[in-house]
């Protein structure tokens, strides 16, 4: 158990010299002794009275002022009149609490206190932490912290943690979970990190000593892929959520996973299956984890569809709802999971499993790819991803060359973009691509990068379109006029040599400006700039990659 | 190579056991004398290597090949196949690399997989007892291709010879690139009118040689089950293979007991896990430390300590590697305790 520092502690009450907080008037007090500086205050009050006819002996020697606190509060009470000039016995404000009000020393109604025995000091004296660390008995690499503290009433607490006591990540505190549960993920394994918790509550805020947390090491036969970065300084960071595609998987299946900037593992779970789709849901708690399952023919239907905690410890098989599943889901922000399914008529259907369902529940069918694009051939849909700002569903067909979206609530057709084979017909005019498509990010309602396989040469062993070039699959960025109804081809990115992936793929457009093109059954993911610079290459020997997710944090909602 | 060895090697058994007929000490190297807890030390480690070649078969550019492996009945490590009931899966790889340069890939495990053109690769799961396999009836993970699209990607313009590799490969289990029985290369030529592809028993050729008698057997108390192994210290030194040790990557470890002698069991490597008279096994989810008490055969008896009979080793295999041989391997000896200082 560690002494938190809280220097306006208390609501600063103790402090003489601090702004805002109300109290009657009093004889005159005895100058406080002195204080020293205290740390990590709360926030300086607001509004407090001034006092009248203060009577007491200014304190003295009051501690300085706290650097970086908050601000003192406005409308502090000037000093009273006759009474003691502030008191500064409470030594003055932490060096992240309030900074002391100067002239703002409570006079007293009846004279200013002089107040009583500065308890400024260290400020250390209000608030303490208890926490408990351990980490998960199935991912060694999270962190589970669990603690309690003596301040009332908290209202925001996160836990900071990393490498050095600089730490650099941070995990929100959930305040409703039993004894502040709270996961440490994106450490590494084999690794002891620090971390310090701090809460707050009204106008207080504890911050508590360092901590540390030894991770167990991850599982043996995990291979890191092989990273090159060229230009660190200008990489994105965060992590890559990812997982194994069909290829070697062998009969225990491949590992999900999550790889931080430098290619190692922080997160990985395997569920017995390959790793093709792996998405976090929209609140972060867990992490959904399917296989390619590709059915065709006779293939026989074999979904695996797992929901898995973040800590690893529960695991709910939803492969039961997700028959037919095909590739890839998304997670939705009401808990609701959208996909696609082999249909009867040869085109897929878009699903959406229910917010809060269970293993038993029933995924309902919001429409079929060929009525909502108007295709007159066969369908392969191999990506569906959701656009918060229209609340609608955007998802890619191979064997047509398109993207089409429709609205979440009644499956209606938006709009079509792309297509030009199997009588599908383009929402838009302008610029095109060729060659089939996979994985795509809605940058907006406006603009789109996709990662188009560009399979050419009369052959694509996908099955899907092979009008490209075949020289190297392309990530390209489309802009619409929406009130035009025109598309325009603003960026596009082709890797040096080229790499031309006819199965899978995807992109995704990063805060920053780079792109992370995912050539994923080639087992190679580059993050380039807007320039087309590789800026990391990570690469695999005898494996490869499913659909990727780059997050800047383990923790909130999806970027894409 | 690893590509190559996930190809080659892949599931295959090979597996790393046998025994010292009486003590090494007598005239070899020095033995290591431990107490139980063993380190693992490079000058304790056996040396393997290997080269696989691929002569390959010259047939019909663009056209419906015929891959036919009637007359297969051993497979490239020498062990018997029954065409029959042994085989599950075909698949055909197209490797955008020169064969030469794809034979040092794989000798060298070092085969990326973007350098595979057709990821995963075509294949064909096989029903009943199939011995052959027409080209245009593979499929891409159940998605029937085309004549078309084959013919795209077999053919000298698209994909010249002198830069491709072409190969058919048969294995066991489903699993696409591993356990893999035996494999074929052939090349495209315009003016050839042949369209079958035979895998034979000679299809695939493997060398190799184990030395087991340079290094240092390891002494422990006779008769002690509970020894320990840690090969921590091994990590980023060279593995038996003569590549890096991974400390992570072991995540099995066989102790075998054989009645040959070291020098008979270098000639019978491939068989280790054949002809051992007892062998334990032991998985290693995490860490870099092996307690023997956790060792147990196939009937689920406990490993009992080494004995003065025969050889016994200990080996530690690499999951995530294409080349099942060892990256650590050591005779175990009865040796007098404690130590001499």
């Amino acid at each position: 158990m560690r002494v938190a520092s809280i220097p306006l502690a208390l609501c600063g009450c103790l402090f003489l010299v601090g702004l805002g907080c109300k109290s009657s008037g009093g004889d005159g007090g005895t100058g406080g002794s002195v204080g020293s500086a205290g740390t990590n205050g709360g926030s300086a009050g607001t509004s407090g009275s001034a006092g009248t006819s203060g009577a007491g002996t200014a304190g003295t020697n009051g501690g300085s002022a706290g650097t970086n606190g908050g601000s003192a509060g406005t409308n502090g009470g000037s000093a009273g009149t006759n009474g003691g000039s502030a008191g500064t016995n409470g030594g003055s404000a932490g060096t992240n609490g309030g900074s002391a009000g100067t002239n703002g020393g409570r006079g007293g109604t009846s004279g200013g206190r002089g107040g009583s025995t500065g308890a400024g000091g260290t400020g250390t004296t209000s608030c303490t932490f208890t926490p408990t660390a351990t980490t998960s008995s199935k991912i060694g690499s999270v962190g589970i912290v669990t603690w309690s503290t003596t301040l009332s009433g908290v209202t925001e607490a996160h836990i900071d943690f990393g490498l050095t006591t600089s730490y650099g990540m941070t995990a929100p505190v959930d305040l409703t979970q039993a004894s502040y549960r709270t996961l440490l993920l994106g450490m590494k394994a084999s690794k002891t990190y620090h971390y310090r918790i701090e809460a707050s509550g009204g106008s207080s805020t504890c911050t508590s000593g360092d901590y540390t947390i030894a991770t167990g090491p991850q599982p043996n036969g995990m291979v890191k892929p092989m990273v090159t970065t060229k230009n660190k300084s200008a990489l994105y960071g965060g992590f890559l959520i990812t997982g194994q595609f069909i290829m070697n998987v062998g009969s225990s299946g491949a590992p999900a996973y999550i790889l931080d900037t430098d290619g190692d593992f922080v997160w990985w779970y395997n569920d017995g299956n390959d790793a093709t789709g792996v998405r976090m849901s929209y609140d972060g708690k867990y992490m959904w984890i399917n296989n390619a399952n590709v059915v065709f023919g006779n293939t026989p239907d074999s979904p695996h569809v797992h929901r898995v905690t973040m800590d690893g410890l529960t695991d709910t098989d939803f492969s039961t709802p997700f028959a037919k599943l095909s590739h890839q889901i998304t997670p939705l922000p009401d808990g609701s999971v959208a996909f696609y399914t082999t249909g009867a008529n040869g085109c897929d259907d878009i699903k959406l499993f229910p917010a809060g369902g269970t293993p038993t529940s029933s995924a309902t069918t919001l429409v079929n790819a060929k009525t909502a694009h108007g295709g007159t051939g066969a369908c392969h849909l191999n990506n569906i991803e959701y656009s918060p700002s229209d609340d609608t569903l955007v998802f890619s067909d191979l064997d047509n060359n398109c993207l089409t979206k429709v609205s979440r609530t009644t499956g209606a057709t938006v709009w079509v973009l792309n297509g030009g084979i199997n009588g599908i017909m383009s929402s838009f005019t302008g610029d095109t691509w060729l060659g089939g498509e996979h994985g795509f990010h809605i940058l907006g309602l406006d603009d789109f990068v996709i990662f188009n396989n560009n399979s050419g040469g009369g052959a694509n062993p996908s099955g899907g379109p092979s009008n490209g070039t075949g020289k190297g699959s392309i990530a390209i960025e489309m802009k619409l006029n929406l009130t035009a109804k025109t598309a325009t081809k603003t960026w596009s990115y082709t890797a040096n040599p080229g790499l031309t992936v006819d199965v899978l793929g995807d992109v995704q457009r990063l805060p920053n400006g780079n792109t992370i093109v995912d050539y994923a059954t080639l087992g190679e993911i580059q993050e380039v700039d807007a320039s087309g610079n590789v800026l990391q290459d990570l690469s695999t020997s005898g494996t490869n990659f499913g659909y990727i997710e780059k997050r800047a944090t383990l923790y909130g909602p999806s970027p894409r | 190579m690893k590509q190559a060895h996930a190809f080659l090697f892949a599931g295959a058994t090979l597996s790393p056991l046998m025994v010292v007929a009486c003590g090494s000490s007598a005239g070899g190297p020095a033995v290591t004398c431990t107490d139980g807890n063993i380190i693992a030390n490079e000058a304790n480690d056996y040396a393997f290597s290997s080269t696989i070649t691929l002569p390959p078969v010259t047939v019909a550019s663009m056209s419906n090949l015929k891959f036919d492996w009637s007359q297969l009945t051993q497979d490239f490590l020498g062990h018997s196949v029954d065409v029959a009931t042994d085989l599950n899966t075909v698949e055909v790889m197209l490797w955008n690399l020169p064969l030469a340069e794809f034979q040092t890939g794989l000798n060298a495990d070092n085969l990326p997989t973007h350098d595979l053109v057709v990821s995963p690769p075509p294949s064909i799961a096989l029903s009943g007892s199939a011995t052959s396999a027409m080209l245009y009836d593979f499929t891409v993970m159940g998605t029937p291709i085309d004549p078309t699209t084959y013919n795209a990607y077999f053919s000298t313009t698209t994909h010249p010879p002198a830069e491709t590799t072409y190969l058919v490969a048969v294995q066991t289990g489903a699993n696409i690139g591993t356990g893999i029985r035996m494999l074929q290369t052939f090349q495209l030529d315009d003016a050839s009118t042949s369209t079958s592809v035979a895998l034979t028993n000679t299809s695939t050729m493997l060398k190799y040689t184990a030395n087991l008698h340079s290094l240092h057997p390891t002494g422990v108390p006779a008769g002690m089950p509970a020894l320990m192994l840690d090969w921590g210290s091994l990590d980023g030194k060279m593995n038996a293979l003569g590549g890096t040790f991974i400390a992570t990557n072991i995540v099995s470890a066989i102790v075998g007991h054989y009645t040959q002698t070291p020098a008979q069991l270098e000639s019978q490597f491939l068989d280790l896990e054949l002809i051992a008279t007892d062998l334990y096994r032991a998985d290693i989810n995490s860490g870099t430390l092996l307690d023997f008490t956790t060792l147990k055969d196939a009937a689920g008896n406990s490993f009992p300590g080494v004995d003065a009979t025969g050889t016994w080793l200990v080996a530690l295999t690499c999951g995530s590697c294409r080349n099942p041989a060892p990256w650590y391997l050591t005779i175990l000896e009865p040796t007098p305790q404690p130590c001499a200082k």
